[in-house]
């Protein structure tokens, strides 16, 4: 092969391309807007999510061409038993791997002094634990491969355990620091781990939750994840303002914390 | 994701189809081509006995995957690569099971390298009957792929060669073929890809040599005419043909080559073929001119190794004879005696042959 010197520069420069994916909780939101661009990309999906009406909708408007883009797998990412077999017929059928997107998520409303823990058991399990039982697959597939993406939506709530949503604040904290141990586990293999911290998007999760402060819509969203997921970053806010402004949340001492409803 | 209904308390829900047991992790590996340009990830299992391909083959079943047989990866395509599927890596079954010195009939498994064959058998004044560019195939990708070496036209391919084997078929039943047992599976399984099931043992006819070294002959043609000219005066006669051809060569000069003929000594020729034979003087030195490492000369190399100066040493090489202005096409005929050139030298290293002629003057030429 004989490259020239520009060509040379554009490899190293250029973003990775993906050609195989998993976008878990792919059924509504970013998830789902994650897949039509990924698709729009030439890349092949898997989508995994519980409602499979809502699977069949997104498949039949993505699977236009030929040869099927999108592959659908109907699964409750609470029931944990199931993922390391479903994981590896994913792979089987998508014919390797080269990102996992976790997009799985639910914030129920709380009331301020609500503590219902059923919700909050929902909030753990979809959030946390479906995640951990989704990238440890990918994680140990991806060390033995050393290769791979992992990308983790998070978000900025867990940043600081707030007023308003105590256990979806710890869910959240918790899949950060997750995240970042296994980026510290695998980054020595090549493998790249992306923790994505939006703030409020206009998706189903937030619809009805009244004014949000710098509300984005899911398709710029989506667009900046791919991006800064294609770059192999490590920490992302989307949008990037939020970064400079949570550094000042961070810092607010407790005792003036403990006044605020924010 | 919307807010729905809470779960009800967590059940286990197999799906259909999908295996109970995934196959393990530590079995997943990246599997690439031998020009390294194409890799996936595949399930390897590196089984040692006919039991463990059995043990495989009935994974792949189980499992509902598919499986590429595998010896050393030497193809140039993706033919031993399977994405996400189960690799059978065979290279570990390379026993040597039967060795007669008399009639030259050996028998191995299929993970045996036509390199362990040569050096089990040389000193009894046998070679493998066709050696491909590289030593280090398997007989059983060699027989799956009915590979041809450098003197295709003499001997054919090296299924030409077998004198039985047997198959172990996706079924688990072993079946001998030959050319009268189950002939239609033993002509259609030389050169199936490994399609039809996998080699576990495989009976080859060896070529009877009297010397470890080669004489060889290298001359250059002038153009593609001239290439096909020599090429088919010389069919009947040579054992070895290969040309080197220069693909900067253009118009009239179109087809310009350095050729090699190589040729086995005949009975008596070779005064100490008892030495000439031996594994140790088939080795080349690991060093080059006894100081510097073999393994650091591509340090040296790749700076040259860029369009221009590969031009230069081609064109040096394929034109230097004529130049001289002989009438005739200047060529001599070698035979290195001090273990400057042999059989599997020839074979593998074919480009060092060049360089040393030119440093060597021409020795007497033997009728």
């Amino acid at each position: 092969m004989h490259l020239t010197f520009g060509e040379q520069i554009g490899c190293l420069i250029m973003p990775t391309v993906w050609k195989t994916a998993i976008v878990v909780g792919a059924s509504s939101g970013i998830g789902e807007e994650i897949t039509r661009q990924l698709v729009a990309q030439g890349c092949t999906v898997a989508i995994v999510a519980r409602r499979l009406q809502e699977l069949e909708r997104i498949a039949q408007s993505l699977n236009t061409g030929q040869s099927a883009k999108v592959l659908l797998y109907p699964h409750d990412v609470c029931v944990y038993d199931e993922v390391p077999a479903l994981f590896q017929k994913i792979t089987h059928e998508l014919g390797g791997l080269d990102v996992i997107i976790y997009a799985a998520g639910v914030m129920p409303s709380v009331q301020p002094s609500e503590y219902a823990f059923a919700k909050d058991r929902q909030m753990i399990e979809v959030n946390l634990l479906g995640a951990v039982a989704w990238f440890n697959e990918a994680a140990q597939r991806f060390e033995r491969t050393k290769a791979g993406t992992i990308v983790g939506i998070s978000s900025v709530a867990g940043e600081r355990g707030r007023y308003p949503q105590p256990v979806y604040c710890t869910s959240k904290a918790a899949l950060n620091a997750y995240l970042e141990a296994l980026r510290n586990r695998l980054g020595r293999f090549g493998v790249k781990v992306v923790t994505i911290k939006p703030g409020p998007v206009a998706t189903p999760m937030t619809e009805g939750l009244g004014k949000l402060p710098l509300l984005i819509p899911v398709d710029r969203a989506a667009r900046e994840i791919i991006q800064s997921a294609q770059r192999g970053k490590a920490n992302v806010f989307i949008p990037g303002i939020w970064r400079w402004i949570f550094l000042i949340i961070r810092n607010i001492p407790s005792f003036v914390f403990q006044k605020l409803k924010f | 994701m919307a807010i729905e209904p809470l779960n009800t308390p967590i059940q286990p829900k197999p799906t259909e189809r999908m295996p109970l047991v995934p196959l393990p992790y530590d079995r997943l590996e990246r599997v690439s081509a031998w020009g390294m340009n194409t890799s996936v990830c595949s399930y390897v299992y590196r089984p040692t006995t006919i039991e463990g391909v059995r043990e495989v083959f009935e994974t792949a079943r189980t499992q509902g995957r598919k499986v590429a047989l595998r010896g050393s990866g030497c193809s140039y395509g993706d033919a031993s690569l399977l994405a996400e599927n189960i690799s059978l890596d065979l290279t570990r079954m390379n026993r040597i099971l039967a060795w007669s010195p008399e009639t030259g009939v050996i028998t191995v498994e299929p993970g045996a390298t036509i390199r362990d064959i040569w050096r089990y058998v040389i000193e009894d004044g046998w070679w493998s009957p066709v050696v491909s560019g590289t030593m280090m195939v398997s007989l059983g990708g060699a027989l799956g792929m009915n590979i041809h070496g450098k003197n295709n036209f003499r001997v054919g391919p090296i299924g030409d060669h077998v004198v039985e084997f047997d198959l172990l078929t996706p079924k688990g039943e072993i079946l001998r073929c030959s050319r009268t047992e189950n002939t239609e599976l033993f002509y259609t399984a030389i050169g199936g890809f490994g399609m039809l099931g996998c080699f576990v043992r495989i009976t080859l006819q060896l070529k009877k040599i009297y010397s470890g070294h080669l004489s060889v002959h290298a001359f250059a043609t002038a153009d593609l005419r001239g290439l096909f000219q020599e090429f088919e005066a010389r069919m009947g006669v040579a054992d070895y043909l290969v040309a080197w051809v220069d693909c900067f060569a253009k118009g009239k000069a179109l087809g310009r080559s350095l050729v090699h003929q190589a040729d086995y000594l005949p009975k008596g020729v070779d005064p100490v073929p008892a030495q000439t034979l031996r594994v140790q003087h088939q080795d080349l030195p690991e060093t080059l001119f006894g100081v510097i490492p073999k393994s650091l000369m591509w340090r040296f190399l790749k700076p040259l190794s860029i369009r221009r100066s590969i031009r230069k040493v081609v064109r040096l090489a394929t034109t230097k004879p004529i130049d001289r202005r002989t009438r005739h096409l200047r060529s001599y005929w070698i035979t290195y005696r001090t273990g400057s050139l042999s059989i599997s030298r020839e074979v593998s290293f074919s480009t060092r042959v060049l360089c040393r002629q030119k440093r060597r003057k021409p020795v007497s030429q033997p009728n």
